[in-house]
């Protein structure tokens, strides 16, 4: 509820996700070309681009589901480059993904526990006195319902995905991930298809998580208004190349920035 | 010339699970040519598509020279003179050029196919040295000719043109927008949506903004660029660039 | 040499003409034909009929078979199923072929009569000598299979190359949208390649009819052969399928010279070659994506809205917990039947049904597989076999305890399902589907007919397992004791379920990309649940051996697996009381049609099964969950009502969303 960071400007704060002159290569095409970021604890990190440019590139090697040909990948110092995902989930890193890949047969609550539970560590002792135990522990429901609760998911929590609306399946997404008790969260265009309310109310709540929890969050969105809005820094991908990267008032002057999306620098003129 | 040929009423898209378009409407008068803009996501692929009868609409109608097309197949609208350019390549990549043609021209009348096929390497000469190769071994601009090439020469009475430029050198697209504005000048009525708003304004007689599946603005394309710019990057942007 | 050769070209002629339909029909339409054996099987009988029957000219009946009835069979089914399928999930697409499979070969045997006709005679009545190459006399039959393949593939390059509807074919096989934006409907492209694969796949059964027999399981193992040609290529390239099936049947007739005289590569090496091949063109390509992911996906857009919502409405009642006691109701009636069963029926019967919780619990295996983790497995059967005669060999040969070779037969099939489970688990769906299946038709050919187990095709006796004290001697005994394996079995895979481990599996069958970032691991995870299902095939295996107090190899075929998952998957594969329902059919069925009934009609409940599997397109929960849910909504209406639920909300799960959500997009009824 405290540690409010206001603007970037103090960077005395321990890097959370650090990715260094990571080079991705799909056949004769380079997707990525030496790009480098990083991403700070309890503030909301954009990245922006074209189609086309590289975004959800770099989150599958920020996530461990796309190894680089070059560079490196740290989460708070820890070398991940070239693990499995798996790895870097147990490192704490989350991300969530366009379509929200969720559980058809389980409902939002059991999402939730799940995550509590690789969060704890499994065993194949803990999987099978947990076969024998309550569906879930009165600690774990209380603690789903928390955290349901503060994204205005309660009243869903006995769903299943496939009764709830999209905007509604990407806040279980994005809860499961919180539910990891992430040191880095990943948002793969999470606005997509949702109309103007949804979207606000989104990146309110998104706002609020990372402030609360310490999480670097990393924003990718092809609605820049919204990047612009609620980042703390942005970076700037084009045909793979990092052109700028900044506060939100330096994205915003960037003729760079501007001609990549306009295809032009008169903007204005 | 100001009949109107393309008319969409209160479209709405539903695709997959996303409201991809809710209630856009817009008319297009014969020889013109709308550009669609707007953010990646904001729906305009989804009217291209629908427009072509790809993609079903979820209520709403569109009118293709007086003709209701709301429900009309893809195949039936090809042959019908709607031509649609998919966005990444419209060709089918493992066939020989000359097949991708023969294939193309076949929403042609029998006896027009022959001389529609001569044409598509009149437009781009390139094309006609390469008539055994194989499409997806062309070089992008070439790929992207073939699919304007054989799109052109049936003479459709609606070419929808869905992200022409993507990943194309600026050469490459100069060579292929003096091609569409051939079709243009011919009559062609055309939709075009782009990412290079400067280069779609340029070529279009109106545009139009999309965001998040409505009409954010339309208006001329002649002075547009700013309120493309807002859409694209929201107020505080303009301001700012304004300002600097 | 010369002479191996060229019966070599006779027989891998066929298996090119047969996977020439094969690649035809998947690349128009994506959908692996697994029915193939079951059309071949279907015109070749209608040739024989014509010729034998009607009394027609053999040349006249072959046309009217392959050119007639062929196409409009191909028509028809295309119509009523295969034209569906595009939109159906790779599972469900399966299912379908598999169950149109039974239901084809058994169909068949219902119209056309039940035996087996061991030589009929083929296009060539009277067959003899045609000519003599370098001193080999080559027979007329040959002759005619060869100069008929030879000319089905110049006719196909031709028409595919060289006319336009051959290059509209072509293009519909390189884009589907591409094909729309050219004026031609796709739908029409699709139905000629269905009409003309099932055609040439007709004219292939006609060939080989003369020395496989008119047997459907000849047919199977025809076309499982060809099998090996199409993965050559991948499923897709014509003329790899085409040369690398003919290199296949070459191959398995030129080794004969080389040959020992006895021992297994005797007799297991010829027929399992197929396989071999098969096996290691995709042990060479398992590093390409279109193996190891699903090819069959490419086009897989939007998935039939229809189906999704029909098994999404099933979970959603299933989820409410008003009106959960009905699952008391459930378990009463369980108890009863157990009750009453021994004392309403007479023993013949008691040992069907006790026969048939047997099977039940080998379909259970189908659970932790095709339900658990999302792998069409069709070699559960095979597990079911090696668990039978592992028991068997232990107890009878080695003179072990009944009970403990009964359990370590279990052990054995799950080292076997280990062995599969590591090579068909990095396959997509369709491949891992193709691989077992080769592993059943392996196993059949190599480890069926070891002497040992075979035991001159009587079986090894088995005896009946003392539990408790207690000799099962009585069928009723049986039936407690296959019914109490049968719970505790199910309750293992219900505990399973509903551990941290279910949660994550159920996780990696959603989405392995989310489970992998979660941190969950996949491939390890899987491979255990595969070996678990096929322990439970092999314990069960066990047991219905020793009720019928032999372990018969013969009776586990790679056919009749197709047959058992297809009635599995129909009544539900992650049900357990359709996978007892599924047991119990699979042993009542046949003994009541057997019992009341003429012969003639003895297939008609695998025509049923195969129905049934077909319907999972637009059900793909499974007949038995539509029920249960069906129940729990008519318990629900008997339950007082919570005050959070409004009132009368039958099926409006959706309406709990409604305040701080907005209206759900694709849900609109």
């Amino acid at each position: 509820m405290t540690a409010v960071q206001e603007r970037p400007e103090i960077v005395t704060q321990e890097v959370a996700l650090k990715l260094e002159g990571v080079t991705v290569q799909f056949g004769g095409v380079r997707a990525l070309d030496d790009v480098s970021m990083q991403a700070y604890p309890g503030e909301v990190t954009g990245l922006i681009g074209p189609n086309g440019a590289g975004k959800s590139t770099l989150l599958a090697v920020a996530s461990g589901l796309q190894p680089p040909v070059k560079g490196e990948v740290f989460l708070e110092g820890a070398r991940l480059t070239g693990r499995a995902p798996q790895a870097f989930a147990k490192a704490r890193m989350a991300r969530t993904f366009q379509s929200p890949q969720l559980v058809k047969d389980l409902d939002v609550r059991q999402h939730l526990v799940l995550a509590f539970r690789v969060r704890t560590g499994r065993s194949l002792l803990s999987d099978i006195k947990s076969a024998f135990g309550p569906k879930m522990t009165k600690d774990e429901r209380e603690r789903a319902d928390l955290l349901l609760g503060s994204l205005g998911l309660s009243d869903v929590a006995h769903l299943g995905p496939a009764e709830l609306p999209l905007g509604t399946r990407r806040l279980v997404g994005v809860a499961q991930c919180v539910g990891m008790d992430p040191k880095v969260l990943l948002l793969d265009e999470p606005t997509a298809g949702l109309n103007q309310r949804e979207t606000d109310r989104f990146a309110e709540l998104v706002t609020t998580l990372s402030r609360e929890r310490g999480i670097a969050t990393v924003l990718v969105e092809h609605d820049i208004d919204l990047v612009l809005s609620i980042s703390a820094r942005i970076f700037v991908l084009d045909f793979g190349k990092l052109i700028a990267s900044g506060t939100p008032s330096e994205i915003r002057k960037n003729k760079a920035v501007q001609a990549a999306y306009i295809g032009s620098t008169e903007v204005g003129a | 010339m100001s009949d109107v040929l393309l008319s969409v009423k209160d479209l709405r898209i539903v695709y997959g699970e996303a409201q991809a378009v809710d209630g856009v409407s817009f008319d297009v008068p014969q020889g013109q040519c709308l550009a669609i803009l707007g953010a990646n996501g904001a729906g305009k692929s989804s009217i291209a598509q629908c427009l072509a009868g790809l993609v079903p609409a979820a209520s709403g109608s569109i009118t293709i020279d007086g003709e209701d097309t709301t429900k009309a197949h893809g195949h039936v609208l090809a042959k019908q003179g709607v031509a649609y350019l998919p966005e990444g390549r419209g060709i089918f990549p493992t066939l020989s050029v000359a097949d991708n043609i023969s294939l193309g021209v076949r929403v042609c009348a029998k006896d027009k196919r022959a001389a529609a096929e001569e044409r598509v390497y009149e437009y781009f000469p390139i094309l006609g040295k390469r008539r055994k190769q194989q499409a997806a071994t062309l070089s992008g601009g070439e790929q992207q000719m073939l699919a304007v090439g054989r799109a052109l020469v049936t003479d459709p009475k609606l070419m929808v043109v869905d992200e022409l430029s993507l990943g194309l050198a600026p050469l490459i697209i100069d060579d292929i927008y003096a091609a569409l504005r051939i079709a243009k000048d011919g009559g062609t009525t055309m939709v075009l949506i782009e990412q290079y708003v400067e280069r779609a304004l340029a070529f279009a007689d109106n545009a139009m903004v999309l965001r998040r599946g409505v009409v954010a603005w339309e208006g001329p394309a002649n002075g547009a660029a700013e309120a493309v710019a807002h859409s694209y990057m929201g107020d505080t942007a303009i301001d700012t660039a304004l300002a600097s | 040499m010369l002479s191996y050769l060229i019966a070599g070209l006779a027989v891998g002629a066929v298996y090119a003409i047969s996977a020439m339909a094969l690649v035809i029909t998947y690349n128009a339409s994506r959908v692996f034909n697994f029915a193939q054996g079951g059309m071949a099987f279907f015109i070749a009988y209608c040739f024989y009929w014509l010729v034998n029957d009607v009394g027609l000219n053999s040349y006249l009946a072959a046309a009217i078979a392959v050119l007639v009835i062929a196409p409009v069979l191909g028509l028809f089914l295309w119509a009523v199923l295969l034209g569906r399928l595009s939109s159906a999930t790779p599972l469900a697409r399966l299912a379908a072929m598999i169950g149109l499979s039974v239901a084809l070969t058994a169909g068949t045997s219902v119209i056309f009569g039940h035996e087996t006709i061991v030589q009929p005679k083929g296009i060539i009545q009277n067959s003899g000598q045609a000519l003599k190459l370098g001193g080999v006399s080559v027979s007329d039959e040959q002759l005619l299979i060869l100069v008929v393949a030879a000319l089905i593939a110049g006719v196909g390059y031709l028409v595919l190359n060289k006319t336009s509807a051959g290059l509209i074919t072509r293009g519909a096989v390189d884009s589907q949208m591409m094909t729309v934006l050219t004026g031609t409907n796709p739908g029409k492209v699709v139905a000629g390649t269905w009409m003309v694969g099932t055609a040439i796949a007709g004219l292939a059964g006609i060939l080989i009819m003369p020395s496989v027999g008119l047997s459907a399981i000849g047919f199977a193992n025809v076309v499982a052969a060809s099998f090996a040609g199409v993965v050559i290529g991948r499923l897709t390239n014509l003329w790899w399928g085409f040369f690398g099936a003919l290199a296949v049947g070459v191959a398995q007739s030129v080794v004969i010279p080389y040959l020992p005289d006895e021992g297994l590569l005797a007799t297991a090496l010829r027929p399992s070659m197929p396989f071999l091949f098969m096996l290691i063109a995709i042990l060479v390509q398992i590093r390409s994506a279109g193996v190891r992911d699903d090819t069959q996906s490419r086009e897989v857009a939007r998935l039939s809205t229809k189906a999704e919502s029909n098994e999404a409405h099933v979970h959603a009642v299933m989820r409410d917990q008003r009106g959960a006691w009905d699952r008391w109701v459930g378990w009463a009636v369980l108890a009863v039947v157990v009750f009453l069963v021994p004392i309403v029926f007479e023993q013949f019967w008691v040992g069907v049904i006790a026969l048939g919780m047997a099977y039940g619990i080998a379909l259970l295996s189908i659970r932790p597989v095709t339900g658990e983790t999302n792998v069409v497995s069709l070699c559960q059967i095979s597990f079911v076999g090696i668990g039978a005669i592992a028991a068997a060999q232990l107890s009878t040969t080695y003179g072990w305890d009944v009970t403990t070779s009964l359990i370590i037969g279990a052990v054995v099939a799950a080292l076997c399902g280990l062995v599969v489970g590591v090579v068909c688990l990095p396959l997509g769906q369709l491949y891992a589907a193709i691989t077992t299946f080769a592993f059943a038709l392996l196993a059949e050919q190599v480890i069926y007919t070891r002497p040992t187990f075979s035991n001159n095709d009587s079986g090894v006796f088995l005896d009946r397992p003392t539990i408790a004290g207690v000799y099962l001697l009585d069928n009723t005994q049986f039936f407690y004791f296959a019914t109490a394996v049968f719970l505790v079995v199910a309750g293992v895979l219900a505990l399973l379920r509903r551990s941290t481990a279910g949660l994550a599996l159920a996780t990696i069958r959603s989405s392995r990309v989310r489970a992998s970032t979660l941190g969950i691991p996949i491939y390890r995870s899987r491979l255990a649940l595969f070996a678990l299902g096929a322990a439970i095939a092999g314990l069960a295996g066990g047991i219905i051996a020793s009720y019928q107090y032999v372990a018969f190899p013969a009776g586990y075929s790679a056919a009749l697996g197709l047959t058992w998952f297809a009635i599995a998957v129909a009544q539900g594969p992650s049900s357990i009381g359709g996978l007892a329902a599924a047991g119990l059919s699979l042993s009542v069925a046949p003994a009541l049609f057997g019992t009341f009934l003429p012969t003639r009609l003895a297939d008609v409940p695998a025509v049923l099964f195969g129905l049934m599997a077909i319907q999972i397109v637009a059900n793909p929960a499974g007949i038995n969950p539509q029920l249960r849910s069906a129940f729990r909504l008519l318990a629900r209406k008997l339950t007082p009502q919570h005050p959070p639920n409004p009132p009368g909300d039958d099926e409006g799960v959706r309406a709990d969303v409604s305040t701080n959500a907005p209206v759900p997009v694709g849900s609109s009824r």
